[in-house]
């Protein structure tokens, strides 16, 4: 002997034992029940397990619960707070070096100053390769004229022998 | 079978009570997802309002989850500290009692798992009698009665506590959070269907090892 709400859905009978169920779905548990042994046995047993947790009250709560809780969050609170600041202890320690930098800073801008108003030192060896580059074209254009003076000399005395 | 068995008669909402409880439940959800986007801007009020609203419910599942009082609160302030923590990172993307219940399952499931290798579980029974003492002196009960209370609440706790602990977790939250299959299974980071398994098997070990409760 079987039945199929035990064997496939046994959470109809812990929602009855629970009282969870829909009017409906009750109405229509009731009437199987009323005729199906296999639940109805399995229903008084769960009904039985119901009872007898029933009868386990829990403890009341202790009346510092609250204000242990609170004194925890508190200690958090300062924890995190601590911390926190052991994270910036390196840059606090930072900023005591504050003026020794601010000095170091100022000395930096003087050097600065005094640096750019220095005038910068003339460089000879680049006027020296200016002017012999300038005479070297010169001395080329004084050939050049020789040179047509020369041609200019021999074209006259051609034309004269002719 | 006409006549059911008084055993077998739950009480069942009605439709429309099924209908106001759901609606207020969802308003519910939205209010926590909003308390805690205020929580993220910094208003610490609205941590005090989830808190208060959601202490209860953490500290008990732990409670049944590790069966000890001190370490369930322990382990509910290292919840709700991780909730603060987190916030600056929340995003009302699932619900809050789903992560909330995440974050606790996980941590009971550590601690059980830690604990197994520390001590025995006999040690547990010896040393976990907080909240034992207050329910019997609430329920006003003669000597003789508590006595056989403390007897049937000591092999209740000792039922749930062999269950395996995905188990114990399905079943904590199902009996006592009241929590749907689909936000369990969120919460176990599991299918459905397979927390439908888990707790059939559960409440079927609870139901042989406690049958000789009934009646």
């Amino acid at each position: 002997m079987s039945c199929p709400i035990y064997d496939e859905s046994p959470d109809l009978l812990m929602d009855f034992a629970a009282g969870k169920l829909d009017w409906e779905s009750k109405q229509r548990m009731d009437v199987h029940l009323s005729k199906c042994a296999i639940c109805h046995e399995a229903l008084a047993a769960q009904a039985m397990v119901w009872k007898a947790l029933d009868e386990w009250d829990a403890a009341p709560v202790s009346m510092d619960f609250d204000a242990k809780l609170y004194a925890r969050i508190e200690t958090q609170h300062a924890t995190v707070w601590g911390n926190l600041k052991s994270l910036l202890l390196p840059a606090t320690t930072w900023f005591r070096w504050q003026p020794a930098i601010g000095m170091a800073g100022v000395g930096a801008l003087f050097l600065a100053v005094f640096l750019l108003r220095t005038p910068a030192p003339a460089d000879h060896g680049d006027g020296v390769r200016m002017e012999s580059h300038e005479i070297e074209q010169a001395e080329l254009a004084l050939d050049d004229v020789e040179m047509v003076d020369k041609l200019f000399a021999e074209s006259k005395g051609e034309a004269q022998s002719l | 079978m006409e006549d059911q068995d008084p055993l077998l008669k739950f009480p069942q909402p009605s439709p429309s009570i099924r209908v106001q409880k759901d609606m207020i439940a969802v308003a519910a959800l939205e209010r926590d997802a909003e308390l805690m986007l205020r929580v993220r801007d910094g208003d610490t009020e609205s941590f005090t309002l989830l808190l208060n609203k959601h202490r209860g419910p953490v500290i008990h599942f732990l409670y049944r989850m590790v069966q000890n009082q001190a370490v369930a609160e322990e382990l509910a302030q290292e919840v709700f500290l991780r909730v603060y923590k987190s916030r600056a990172n929340y995003e009302p993307s699932a619900k809050f009692t789903t992560w909330l219940f995440r974050i606790a399952s996980h941590l009971a499931l550590n601690h059980i798992r830690d604990s197994k290798n520390e001590r025995t579980q006999d040690s547990i029974d010896e040393s976990d009698d907080d909240g034992r003492t207050l329910q019997v002196a609430d329920r006003g009960m003669t000597t003789e009665q508590a006595m056989v209370y403390q007897a049937r609440l000591a092999e209740i706790r000792r039922a749930i506590r062999v269950l395996p602990e995905k188990q114990r977790a399905a079943v904590v939250m199902h009996k006592y959070q009241e929590m749907e299959y689909s936000q369990i299974a969120l919460v176990l980071e599991c299918s459905e269907s397979a927390v439908k398994s888990l707790l059939f098997r559960a409440y079927e070990t609870l139901r042989v090892r406690l049958a000789h409760m009934a009646g």
